[in-house]
This record gives structure tokens, C-alpha cells and sequence, in this order.
């Protein structure tokens, strides 16, 4: 009969629950475990590839503030430098210029004492001269205090003259 | 007509091949030919599933593909229809739809004729010899239906107490309005009544169409029809009957 | 009698016409529904199938009967 219930019945809950056991162990359960896996796997590994370029990223920011301070700071030392160096040379060249003034001061000096000296030595040999010849002129006593001062006095008006 | 009605009759119905002794009793267990090629197709899945997940690796190759692709498929059936709690289901299903994917297009290797039909068709003695067994799909025969279908509810029954424990599982009843409670147990047996009756009727309706044709134009017409009638259908009814008990699982189980 | 039971078995048979209208209206919505919204024909597959699996019920019903009658005759 085609509608008849036998023992297929039996047989077959018998062979699919071998055949479920079977392939849980062998396909389903195993691929599926495997799969989880490497899902898992792959997600750890781009977790680990988002972090590492984080701190690539982090590291990389980091370097170039160093560097960019490193730069300023470079740019700074050689501005000081600079700057010094100028302060330096004005303050040489001005020494010079003073040391050289003051030496051409100096000699300015020396140059009018030395003429001052000569004119005044002059001035005295003059005097000299002059009483000699007045006194050898008048033969007269001229040697006297006043009459040497007469005689400065016209030098002095000679000389002025 | 009434030789027509016999082979018609004879290709319908299992026939008994040998049977089991019981030990210390008199009663033996008949094996009929659904049995006998339900293991043939047992042995085959096994021996592919063997085959194809022997060497595993991280990275997958070759043979590995196609069964991930296999797996990955029915879990990905059972998780539109179950949701969060595929994982217990999916293996069941799984084996359910690859045993009736077999069993449903066993029937195309039919095209090469067994021994009575060649002993028919050449009238040589050779062939007289040759086993006289064709794959029949052993889903045309209503205990393996009848017997998928319970254990089907049975799925449902068990998963829904398992998920929603027993308390939870027997609210459902109630489910929308107490009123329902008689349709609700009601669905218990319709549904795998239906599903019994659903596969059985198409693959039965098919083979029978099927043996009809290999009657009536040996041996190269029936090929084009073995496609339609064989696979396209055996292959709709299988990811039907899947495709259901994983909505019937869901509807309990979510 | 016999051919009474035969005549009443290829009635049972019938019913399959009622599934065919009804399975060829639900896959006709579903590809008007499928060439409106492309984005929803994974659902619309489902529910296809559902409905056609539904209807498709009603002949294999038709077909049991047939065959039960078909066996009567023996």
C-alpha cells in the first residue's frame, strides 16, 4: 500500500539523527566554528592594523612638532647669535672710533702744548734778545724789573699783532 | 492497460528487500528499498562532507570553499528566518536540506537504464543478470515525509521550549488573544501534516510523471524532462521544506 | 463503479487549476513589486514563495485525494 505507516518510519528517524550527529560533527559544527574564527580573526587583525596606524599617525605628529620646534629653535639661537655678533661689531667699531678720536685728541693736544712750549720759549729768547739789543742800545740799566716788563708787554703786543 | 497499472503500481510502492532478524523473537525488521537508498545517499553525504572539510585551514582553498560556501549558506537561510538563535538550528536544517537535496533529484541518475529495461530494450541475455534496482527518491515514499515532518515540529516544540522555557512556550498559546488557543494547537498539526503531505504529493506527482514518460518514450526524451521534473523540482521542494520548518522555528522562537 | 471512482479521481486532480491561477497572480504582484522596488525582492522573494508554497497546497490535497482513490481502485 503507498499510504501504509511501517517500520521506514523508525528507519528513517534512525538514519537522520545518525546523519544529523554525523555531519554536526564533521561539517556543521566544525566549518561554522572555523569560520567564526577567522571572522574573529580578521576583525582583531584590522583592529590591530586601525591602532598601529593610530600610533603611526600619533608618533608622526609627534616628530614633526619636534622637529618644527627644533627648527625654531635653531632659527632662534642663530637670530640671537646674529644679533649678538652685530651688538659686538658696533660695539668694536665704536671702541675704534673713540680709541682713535681720543688718540687724535691726544696728539691735537701734545701738537698745541709742544707749539705753546716753542712760542713761549720763543717769546722768552725774544725778550731776551730784545733786551739785549735795547741794553746795548740805551746802554742804559734796562735790567730792572720794570723795564723788562715794558719790553714782554710790546713782545706780548707784537706778537698779538 | 492493467500491465501498464502494475509497473506503474511496482515503481510507486517500496518494496522489501531483505529483513533484519530481532534476536530472541521471531519478528524481523523489513528493510524496504526507500531504506536501502536513503543509506546510499547517507554514505554519499558523508563521504563528501569527508572529503571536502579533511584539511582545514585558516585560509581557504580548493575543497574548503565549497563547503564553507554550503555552510555558509544554510546558516545564512536559517538566520534570515530564525535570527539571533540560528546556531541551534542551523545544523538540523542544514542536514535536512542537504539529505533532501540528494534524496529529491536521486532520482535523474534513472536516466541510465538498470537492467530490466536494457534486457527489455536489447532482448541480450547479459543483462538479464544485472541487479534490478533504480534510485528511487526515497521521499516518494510518506513514512520518510511523514516522519521528516514530525520531526520537524518536533524542532519547533523543542527550540521553542528551549529558547523561550517552558512558561514562555506556553504563552505563545495565548498568542494574540486566549481565544486562538484552540487554532494555535491546531497549528501543531497542520503544519507538519502540510509539510508531509507537500512533499510527498510534488516528488511523488513528479516520479510518477517521470515513470510515465520512461514508459512511453525510452531512453533519450525523458533526459530533457528529468531536468524539470527531477532537479528544478526536487531542488524547489527541498529549499521549501527547509525554508518553512526555519519560518515555523522563527515564529515561535523570535 | 470503478470508472465512477476514476472519473471522481481526475476531478480531485482539478484543483490544481485553482493553484496554478493562484501561484500565477502571486508571481505576477511579486514581479511588479520586484520591477517597483528592485531594493526589496529579497523580501518580496520570501513572500512569494510563502504564498505560492500556500496555494500550491490546495493541489497537493487534490492530488492526495486522486491518489487514494487511484489505490481504491486497485
Amino acid at each position: 500500500m503507498l499510504l501504509k505507516f511501517g517500520p521506514t518510519f523508525i528507519w528513517t528517524f534512525v538514519n537522520l539523527m545518525l546523519l544529523y550527529f554525523l555531519l554536526k560533527k564533521l561539517l556543521f559544527g566544525r566549518l561554522t566554528l572555523y569560520m567564526d574564527n577567522r571572522t574573529k580573526s580578521i576583525k582583531e587583525s584590522i583592529d590591530n592594523a586601525e591602532k598601529a596606524k593610530a600610533d603611526a599617525a600619533e608618533l608622526k605628529k609627534k616628530y614633526e612638532d619636534q622637529l618644527r620646534s627644533a627648527k625654531d629653535e635653531a632659527s632662534k639661537i642663530i637670530d640671537e647669535a646674529r644679533s649678538k655678533a652685530n651688538k659686538e661689531y658696533d660695539s668694536i667699531i665704536a671702541d675704534a672710533k673713540k680709541d682713535a678720536e681720543g688718540v687724535l685728541v691726544k696728539a691735537r693736544e701734545e701738537i698745541e702744548r709742544e707749539r705753546d712750549q716753542m712760542l713761549s720759549d720763543i717769546k722768552g729768547q725774544v725778550a731776551s734778545l730784545a733786551l739785549a739789543a735795547a741794553s746795548k742800545v740805551v746802554e742804559a740799566n734796562m735790567d730792572t724789573a720794570s723795564n723788562r716788563a715794558l719790553v714782554d708787554k710790546f713782545i706780548d703786543e707784537a706778537g698779538a699783532a | 492497460m492493467s500491465d501498464l497499472n502494475t509497473e506503474l503500481n511496482h515503481a510507486m510502492l517500496p518494496h522489501e528487500m531483505f529483513s533484519i532478524p530481532v534476536p530472541f523473537t521471531d519478528y524481523k525488521i523489513p528493510v524496504t528499498d526507500t531504506v536501502v537508498v536513503t543509506w546510499i545517499i547517507m554514505a554519499v553525504i558523508i563521504l563528501f562532507a569527508y572529503i571536502f572539510t579533511k584539511k582545514l585551514s585558516m585560509v581557504p582553498q580548493g575543497k574548503q570553499n565549497f563547503a564553507e560556501v554550503v555552510v555558509e549558506l544554510v546558516n545564512n537561510l536559517v538566520k534570515d528566518a530564525v535570527g539571533h538563535h540560528w546556531r541551534l538550528f542551523a545544523p538540523y536544517l542544514g542536514t535536512v536540506l542537504l539529505f533532501l537535496i540528494v534524496s529529491n533529484i536521486v532520482s535523474i541518475f534513472n536516466i541510465i537504464p538498470n537492467g530490466e529495461q536494457l534486457h527489455k530494450l536489447t532482448h541480450m541475455e547479459i543483462f538479464e543478470h544485472f541487479p534490478n534496482f533504480a534510485l528511487r527518491p526515497p521521499t516518494k515514499d510518506i513514512n520518510v515525509t511523514a516522519c521528516l515532518a514530525i520531526m520537524s515540529i518536533l524542532l519547533v516544540v523543542i527550540g521553542g521550549i528551549r529558547v523561550k522555557r517552558l512558561s514562555g512556550w506556553l504563552k505563545h498559546f495565548l498568542h494574540p488573544i486566549p481565544v486562538m488557543l484552540p487554532f494555535n494547537i491546531l497549528d501543531y498539526v497542520i503544519k507538519p501534516l502540510s509539510l508531509c503531505l507537500r512533499l510527498f504529493g510534488n516528488i511523488l506527482a513528479a516520479f510518477i510523471i517521470m515513470e510515465l514518460i520512461y514508459m512511453a518514450f525510452p531512453p533519450v526524451v525523458p533526459a530533457a524532462f528529468s531536468i524539470y521534473f527531477d532537479l528544478f523540482d526536487g531542488l524547489l521542494q527541498a529549499y521549501i521544506f527547509v525554508f518553512l520548518t526555519s519560518l515555523y522555528v522563527g515564529e515561535v522562537v523570535e | 463503479m470503478n470508472g465512477l471512482v476514476a472519473i471522481a479521481a481526475a476531478i480531485a486532480v482539478f484543483t490544481g487549476v485553482g493553484a496554478g491561477i493562484g501561484i500565477g497572480i502571486a508571481t505576477s504582484k511579486a514581479a511588479e513589486g520586484v520591477s517597483r522596488q528592485p531594493e526589496a525582492a529579497g523580501q518580496i522573494r520570501g513572500i512569494t514563495l510563502l504564498g505560492a508554497v500556500l496555494a500550491e497546497a490546495t493541489a497537493i490535497y487534490g492530488l492526495f485525494i486522486a491518489i487514494l482513490l487511484y489505490l481504491k481502485l486497485g
